[in-house]
C-alpha cells in the first residue's frame, strides 16, 4: 500500500525513475540484440549445420578461409571410428553479381546433395546431383536482397565466373557476415581452386582420360598420388566440363573439401595427422572475429546493466535520505525494517517492470524497423533476448537498491523525537 | 471503551541514562522512579535540556536505559530483545511526535489504515477503527484529505489518532502543541486527554508550557535529570480495580490508617478533578 500509494501521489520522480530504467533497458536490449544479430550473422550457418563435429585441417586454426583437406585425408576422417555419417564441404567467400548489376558479397558453401552437408529447402526444390548451376539462398538475403527464386545471379572467383539460377530457398543464416548461398561442391571448387569439376577423384582422371598407363608408367602413377595443382586457361574449364557431361556414378566424396561434418558419438576432441575435429560451437567460436564481437557485446552490456544499477541506486538512495525523518517516524511508531525496505523493494520492481515493458516494445520496434533495411544493424531482438535483458536490468535495478537498504536499517529511530542520531 | 480490557500500569525504578562515556559523559536522566495508572494523564515539564525527551524515548523502547527498568505491565521492557522492540512499540505504544506523525503522501485515513496492515492490506477492522478515531478526534471531515493538505492542529489531532489505532496501553506525547497557538494547543491537549480517560489506558505528555500541564491529572517535572513527583498519591483516587493494582505496584502506600488520611488530603489538592 505504501509503495503504491507513493508512486501515485508522486509522479513526477517516480516517472523519472521509470523512463531512465526503460532507456537503460532499451539501450542494453538494442546491445543485446546486436549482439545477437552479429552472431548470427557472423555464423549462424555453421551452428546450423546438422554435425556432431566439424573437421578442419590441422594447421588451419579452425578457420574456414585456410582449412583445405584432399580426398586421401577426407577418406581418413570418414574412416575415423564412430563416424556415422559425413559430409564435405566446400566453402568460398565469393562478389556476386546479379542481373541488374549490382555486386555483393555471400559466402558459397558447396555441398554434395543427399548427405548431411545438404541445407533443408523450405521454398522452391532441392538441387539435383548434377545440377552445377543451381543454388539455394537463405530466406532473410533473399527478402532483404530483393532477388527471388528463378533469378540469376553471377560469381566471379580467380577470373573464373558461374552463373547460378536460384532454385530453393534455405535457412540456414549467414556466414563470415555473408549471406549463405548453398550450392553444389563442384562449382565451389571450381571456383576455389579453380580446377576442372569432376566426379572421379582427381588422381584417376589422368588414367580415365588415357594420358597415363598405371602398370606402364609406375613412376607416373606415383607422382599423381599428389596431383598437381595446375592452373587451366579461362577456355579449358568449359571444354572439361563438356567433356565430363556424361554422368559417371556419384561417389561419395569429390576431390577437395573445405571442412567435413559427421555425425556420430564422441567425435569433437579426435585428432590425426592433417586434421582436428570440433564441436560447431566451438567452430563458431573460431568464425573470425566471433570470439572479440562476443566480448565487445558482453563489454557493453555488461556496461548498460552496471549503468542501470548506479542510475536506480542513486535514485532511490536520494529518496532515502529525503525521507529519513520520515523513516525515522515510521520505525519509531514500529514499522520493521523489512517493510520499509520490501516497499522500497516492490517500488523498484513495480517501475522496473513497467520501464523493461515500454522498452521491450520499444526494441521490438527497433529490430522490426532495421529488419526492413539489410545494410542496416543486424539487431536481432527475441523474446530470449527480452526475456533475459529485462531479468537482469530488474535484479540489477534491485541490487542497486542495496545501499538505500543499508541506510535504512542504520536510521535510528530516535530521530523522531527530535534527537540527534 | 474496551471493559474487558486489561487496565496498564507503569512502574519506572532507578530509571537512569547517560550519553557518552568518560569526562563528556552526560547524565540526562539520573534514577527516575514514578508509578502511572489506568486512565492516567501526566504531563512531564521541565526546562529544554532537563532529560524530558530521553525519558520519553526509554519509555518508549527508542534508547536502551543505563541503569534502571521500565515495568510496563509487570514486563521489563528494559529486557525485550532487539528484534521484538518494533513490535512493542507497534502494538502496546502510541507516540505523537512534535512533527512529521505523519506519512506526507498518504491521507489522514491511509496514515491511520497503515497501522492496522496485515501483510500488506489493510483490514476491515483497520478500516472502521480509522474513521471510527477520526471522528472521535473531529477530523472525520478531513480523512481524504494528503496529510500536507491538513492543517497544524488538524495535523496533530490526525495524529493522536494514529496513536491510538493499536489501542495502545501507554501513550506518548513530546510537546505536541508546539506548532500550535495556545487555544488550539489546549483544544487538541484536551481531546488527548479524553482519550487516555476513555480508553483508561497511561497518557504520557512532554511539555515546557505550564499551562498546558495544568490540564493534566498530575505533573512530573524534571530538573537536571531528576524526576519529582509532587503529586504521586494522586493516582491513588479512583475506583477500586485501580486500588487493586495501585496495591501491587505501592504496597506501602496501603499500609495502616495513614494513607486514608493522606488520600483524603490529596484528593483536595486536585480540584480540577472530574468524577
Ligand atoms: N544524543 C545525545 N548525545 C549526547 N547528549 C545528549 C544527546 N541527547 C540529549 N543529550 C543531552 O542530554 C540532556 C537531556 O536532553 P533531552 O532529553 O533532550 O532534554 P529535554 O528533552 O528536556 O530538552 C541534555 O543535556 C542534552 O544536551
Ligand atoms: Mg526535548
Amino acid at each position: 500500500m505504501l509503495g503504491t500509494r507513493e508512486i501515485r501521489r508522486r509522479r513526477l520522480p517516480f516517472a523519472l525513475i521509470t523512463a531512465i530504467i526503460s532507456l537503460v533497458s532499451y539501450l542494453v536490449m538494442m546491445v543485446n540484440g546486436l549482439g545477437a544479430g552479429l552472431k548470427h550473422v557472423s555464423g549462424s550457418a555453421v551452428l546450423s549445420m546438422d554435425a556432431d563435429a566439424i573437421a578442419y585441417s590441422e594447421d588451419s586454426g579452425l578457420s574456414v578461409l585456410f582449412s583445405e583437406f584432399d580426398d586421401e585425408t577426407i577418406t581418413r576422417i570418414v574412416d575415423l571410428p564412430g563416424v556415422e555419417q559425413a559430409a564435405a564441404i566446400s566453402y568460398v567467400p565469393v562478389n556476386y553479381k546479379r542481373a541488374d548489376g549490382e555486386r555483393k558479397p555471400a559466402a558459397f558453401f558447396g555441398y554434395d546433395p543427399g548427405t548431411i552437408g545438404e541445407p533443408e529447402v523450405i521454398d522452391g526444390r532441392p538441387l539435383s546431383y548434377f545440377e552445377d548451376d543451381g543454388a539455394l539462398v537463405d530466406r532473410e538475403f533473399l527478402d532483404a536482397a530483393g532477388l527471388h527464386v528463378g533469378d540469376r545471379i553471377t560469381v566471379t572467383v580467380k577470373l573464373t565466373s558461374r552463373t547460378f539460377t536460384i532454385r530453393g530457398v534455405v535457412d540456414e543464416g549467414y556466414f563470415f557476415f555473408q549471406p549463405v548461398v548453398y550450392v553444389l561442391r563442384d562449382p565451389v571448387n571450381e571456383l576455389l581452386h579453380a580446377a576442372p569439376p569432376t566426379t572421379v577423384p582427381l588422381v584417376l582422371q589422368p588414367i580415365l582420360a588415357g594420358e597415363i598407363d598405371p602398370v606402364a608408367d609406375a613412376s607416373s602413377a606415383k607422382d599423381i598420388g599428389m596431383p598437381p595443382v595446375r592452373l587451366p586457361h579461362a577456355g579449358e574449364v568449359d571444354e572439361v566440363k563438356e567433356a565430363e557431361a556424361i554422368p559417371s556414378a556419384p561417389l561419395p566424396f569429390r576431390q577437395k573439401a573445405t571442412i567435413v561434418l559427421l555425425k556420430g558419438d564422441h567425435l569433437p576432441g579426435i585428432t590425426g595427422a592433417g586434421f582436428r575435429l570440433v564441436t560447431p560451437q566451438v567452430a563458431f567460436h573460431h568464425v573470425e572475429g566471433v570470439a572479440i564481437q562476443e566480448a565487445t557485446v558482453n563489454a557493453l552490456s555488461s556496461f548498460g546493466y552496471f549503468i542501470g544499477a548506479v542510475v536506480v541506486g542513486v535514485f532511490f538512495y536520494v529518496f532515502t535520505i529525503q525521507k529519513v525523518q520520515q523513516i525515522g517516524m515510521l520505525k519509531a511508531i514500529g514499522m520493521t525494517n523489512s517493510f520499509i525496505i520490501g516497499n522500497m523493494l516492490f517500488q523498484v520492481a513495480l517501475l522496473g517492470a513497467i520501464g523493461v515493458g515500454i522498452a521491450s516494445a520499444f526494441a521490438v520496434a527497433t529490430a522490426w524497423f532495421l529488419a526492413r533495411y539489410p545494410d542496416a544493424a543486424p539487431v536481432l531482438v527475441d523474446s530470449r533476448t527480452i526475456v533475459l535483458t529485462g531479468s537482469f536490468v530488474l535484479l540489477t535495478a534491485v541490487a542497486g537498491t542495496f545501499f538505500s537498504a543499508r541506510h535504512v536499517m542504520q536510521i535510528d529511530p530516535i530521530i523522531a523525537l527530535g534527537q540527534q542520531q | 471503551m474496551n471493559e474487558s480490557r486489561f487496565r496498564p500500569f507503569l512502574r519506572v525504578v532507578g530509571l537512569s541514562h547517560s550519553y557518552g562515556a568518560g569526562a563528556g559523559e552526560v547524565h540526562a536522566v539520573k534514577d527516575a522512579t514514578f508509578s502511572m495508572f489506568p486512565g492516567d494523564f501526566v504531563a512531564l515539564v521541565g526546562p529544554s535540556g532537563s532529560g524530558k525527551t530521553t525519558l520519553l524515548a526509554m519509555l518508549g523502547a527508542l534508547l536502551k536505559p543505563t541503569a534502571g527498568r521500565i515495568f510496563l505491565n509487570g514486563e521489563d521492557i528494559g529486557l525485550l530483545p532487539g528484534r521484538k522492540l518494533a513490535a512493542y512499540r507497534r502494538e502496546t505504544i502510541g507516540f505523537v511526535f512534535q512533527a512529521n506523525n505523519l506519512v506526507p503522501y498518504l491521507t489522514a485515513r491511509e496514515n491511520l489504515q497503515m497501522m492496522g496492515m496485515r501483510r500488506g492490506a489493510v483490514t476491515k477492522e483497520a478500516r472502521l477503527r480509522a474513521d471510527r478515531l477520526l471522528e472521535e478526534l473531529g477530523v472525520a471531515h478531513r480523512a481524504s484529505a494528503l496529510a500536507t493538505e491538513l492543517s497544524g492542529g488538524e495535523r496533530q489531532r490526525v495524529a493522536i489518532a494514529r496513536a491510538l489505532m493499536n489501542e495502545p496501553q501507554l501513550v506518548l506525547v513530546d510537546e505536541p502543541t508546539a506548532s500550535l497557538d495556545s487555544e488550539r494547543g489546549r483544544q487538541v491537549v484536551e481531546a488527548l486527554n479524553a482519550e487516555v480517560k476513555a480508553r483508561r489506558v497511561l497518557g504520557l505528555m512532554v511539555t515546557h508550557d505550564r499551562a498546558m500541564a495544568s490540564t493534566a491529572d498530575r505533573i512530573l517535572e524534571m530538573r537536571d535529570g531528576v524526576v519529582s513527583d509532587q503529586t504521586l498519591a494522586s493516582v491513588l483516587i479512583g475506583d477500586e480495580g485501580q486500588q487493586a493494582v495501585a496495591t501491587k505496584v505501592q504496597p506501602s502506600m496501603w499500609r495502616g490508617g495513614a494513607t486514608a488520611r493522606r488520600r483524603r488530603q490529596l484528593r483536595s489538592l486536585l480540584p480540577r478533578r472530574r468524577r
